[in-house]
């Protein structure tokens, strides 16, 4: 009698642990179980990037991936930002994520992932390697000409403007760059007639009077680099920067040599210490972009592809001028920090 | 013992009783629960899978309406004269973006991750509008010529409706994947509640096999039981049949002794007629003295064979003591003859016996006794009185057979 007792018992919660075994195993599978994505950007301290991280690490969430972040040194580190790449494709990711340092010196690392069978894409700024599969950001010769025309109204009929390029050979700050000097050489028409000295008389004269690159993007040096420029050309209306090291460094040069509100700053990006910058009338107005879309949109075309679904060569994330005046605004709040939005 | 035993039994196929009933509801209930779980998987699963498809329908109608107030924009950016039909079709698409959310807000089962996407959407939506009717107020105003509209769309308006179209379809790819993931779960919860039925299934056939062996082996142990009291009691019977036997007659001679007389005409001493006859070897006490107890005891067998032999048809024959042998005669047998018969006995009893190769004869006496009912109490008087009379034979001489006198 007491034998099956013991038995009735026993057969009970060995079946009471095989559904719970069974229940468990269904919804634990769900966690994190889609697989590995490695999102690699391009320099460490930087806010924009720590943005970057955030929005891949709520797709992560939402998507069920392992999201690795990494990101180069600082942004002129192309080998060390290569061996981050190796090191992705050595742990056999499910898809890279990466703002690469080099427009071309990285493609052979890219290819790799590509021959490995690992979607590539690029956020923020392109590689010329064609296995890409897509590109998320923003215009980079469309913000940059946003720029200038924000750099243009602020300066009236007459410019001399100075450039620090955050690097020589990454592809947004050439095409920032390149996007900016374009509109204004447009706009820089000179028009009928002379004066009585018989010097032309233009309607509008803008010059782009040098640009610098710093040499390793930082913060320190780009404020360097800004002060050669400064003491060259002690005449600038306007400096325009093309990150968020660039703009701070600049910021910094501006108010380290006297010539806050005597030369305005037309910057990028918008983290803490600019915002400040902002209010306090150093930096004139900065190109906002997204990087939290960047991170997310990244990591979602990434499961995207790998469910078979066809996704566009580019994603123009925008980018947004923001100054002292619109600062405030309910939209530029919004677009600073998408998470407000919960 | 035995009555214990069978409440032991009795109070043991209760308990198993119960138990069977205790299983048999405890299956009922399992059974029923997992019935009412696979209802209910299968109704909230139909209901999550319509309102799913409905709140998906309703993300992709705000999709397509915020597409067409794109191109209706790209369309006033490009040709600005011809503004009216599509500001009118930019507010209509609007009000129906703004239907849709309250809609969609409205329906269950939204996942987090797809709320938050919602929202952003929304957030931005709103901000959309906004800005589009603050540039067709300045439009309509004529403070905005088309080149800095085509400005305005890069930097404001391309950004907001960018980040509001990623954040939809974002939602609507959370929904599909929630449902998908839904749909999984509710086909692991059937494959569960399937593989828990026919595990329950398994362990009922189980249970009701064991339960059945039990059954048989208790039924086995309940029969080899009763067989074996059964064999016990056979045995005790036997025993005590052969105890009577053993207490009812002589060893030595294998005749019946005193007891068996007594219970023979014990009962018949009020009621009955009948002709006893009692002997008792003369000088018996010398052949012990002489040859020992074997030789005598040995002649006395001899003589109680022949008179077995020769008197079993005629009379009940007892072994009294030793040497003494009482005869009750059949009823067929009259006085006269009896006492013709204790004549013929008295010849047998002192004839020549061989016994251990040497010739052995003794006299003997004894008395007939015409018994007439009531006239002893009980048979020690019976035998009292027959011992008087063979006692007085013995004295005048012995080898003969007196009468006992009737009072």
């Amino acid at each position: 009698m007491n034998r099956k007792k013991g038995l009735i018992k026993r057969l009970l919660v060995s079946s009471v642990a095989l559904s719970l075994a069974l229940g468990l195993s269904g919804c634990g599978n769900a966690n994190k179980s889609n697989g590995t994505i490695a999102v690699i950007c391009q320099a460490q301290g930087v806010q924009f990037w720590d943005q970057v991280q955030v929005g891949a690490l709520e797709a992560g969430d939402e998507l069920d991936y392992e999201i690795q972040y990494s990101a180069a040194e600082k942004a002129s580190d192309i080998e060390g930002q290569r061996a981050l790449i190796q090191r992705a494709i050595n742990n056999k990711v499910d898809g890279i994520v990466v703002a690469p340092n080099s427009p071309s010196e990285l493609n052979d690392v890219l290819q790799a992932a590509d021959t490995a069978g690992i979607p590539v894409i690029t956020i923020s700024t392109t590689a010329s390697y064609s296995g890409t599969k897509s590109y998320i950001g923003s215009s980079n010769s469309e913000a940059g000409a946003i720029a200038a025309r924000q750099a243009l109204t602020e300066l009236g009929a007459t410019g001399k403007i100075g450039i620090v390029g955050h690097s020589e050979t990454a592809n947004n700050s050439k095409d920032r760059i390149s996007g900016f000097t374009t509109l204004v050489n447009s706009r820089n028409q000179p028009t009928t007639g002379m004066d009585e000295s018989g010097n032309v008389v233009y309607q509008s004269k803008y010059e782009v009077v040098e640009t610098k690159y710093s040499e390793n993007g930082t913060r320190d040096d780009c404020k360097k680099v800004a002060l050669e420029l400064i003491a060259a050309h002690p005449e600038l209306d306007l400096i325009y920067a093309t990150n968020e090291n660039s703009t701070l460094g600049v910021c910094d040069a501006v108010d380290e040599s006297g010539n806050t509100g005597k030369i305005k700053v037309i910057g990028f990006n918008s983290n803490d210490a600019e915002i400040t910058y902002l209010n306090t009338g150093t930096l004139t107005g900065t190109m906002v972009q997204s990087p939290y879309n960047m991170g997310y949109l990244g990591v979602r075309y990434i499961d995207a592809l790998r469910n078979g679904e066809v996704i566009r060569k580019k994603y123009d994330t925008g980018a947004m001028y923001v100054n002292r005046q619109n600062l405030g605004s309910e939209q530029i709040q919004l677009w600073l920090d998408p998470s407000r939005s919960e | 013992m035995a009555k214990k035993k069978s409440t032991n039994n009795k109070s043991q196929s209760g308990g198993n009783e119960r138990s069977y009933v205790l299983a048999g509801i405890l299956l009922a209930i399992f059974g029923i629960t997992i019935m009412l779980m696979g209802f209910w998987t299968s109704i909230s699963a139909q209901r999550y899978n319509s309102t799913s498809s409905e709140s998906l329908e309703l993300l992709a109608d705000m999709s397509d309406e915020l597409r067409k107030v794109n191109e209706n924009v790209l369309e006033i950016v490009s040709n600005v004269t011809d503004m009216s039909d599509n500001v009118s079709e930019i507010t209509v698409s609007f009000d129906k973006i703004e239907q849709d959310e309250a809609q969609f807000e409205a329906l269950p089962f939204h996942s987090d991750a797809e709320m938050k996407r919602y929202h952003q959407a929304k957030i931005f939506m709103a901000a959309y509008r906004t800005k589009l009717n603050s540039l067709q107020t300045m439009l309509s105003s004529n403070a905005l010529d088309l080149a800095t509209m085509k400005n305005y769309y890069n930097q404001d308006i391309s950004p907001l409706s960018f980040t509001a179209s990623e954040m939809l379809e974002s939602a609507k790819y959370l929904n599909n994947k929630n449902t998908k993931i839904l749909a999984k779960r509710t086909r692991q919860l059937s494959l569960v509640t399937s593989g828990v039925t026919v595990f329950l299934l398994i362990i009922g056939e189980i249970a009701i096999i064991v339960a059945a062996r039990l059954a048989k082996r208790r039924r086995e142990d309940l029969e080899r039981k009763t067989k074996q009291a059964e064999a016990a009691a056979n045995k005790f019977k036997h025993s005590q049949q052969k105890m009577e036997e053993i207490a009812f007659t002589n060893i030595l001679t294998n005749m019946k002794n005193r007891y068996a007389l007594d219970n023979d005409i014990g009962p018949r001493l009020d009621t009955d007629q009948f002709n006893i006859a009692l002997f008792d070897m003369d000088g018996f006490k010398i052949i012990n003295d002489t040859y020992g107890y074997d030789f005598g005891d040995e002649y006395l067998a001899q003589i109680a064979e022949k008179l077995k032999a020769e008197y079993s048809n005629i009379a009940e024959l007892y072994n009294i003591t030793g040497n003494s042998f009482a005869f009750v005669f059949n009823k067929d047998v009259s006085d006269v003859q009896s006492t013709r018969y204790a004549q013929n006995i008295l010849m047998t009893m002192t004839g020549m016996f061989t016994v251990a190769n040497l010739k052995v004869q003794l006299t003997a006496s004894g008395c007939i006794y015409h018994y007439i009912p009531g006239d002893c109490q009980n048979l020690s008087g019976l035998l009292v009185k027959m011992d008087n009379v063979i006692r007085n034979a013995k004295r005048s001489g012995g080898n003969a057979v007196f009468t006992v006198d009737s009072i």
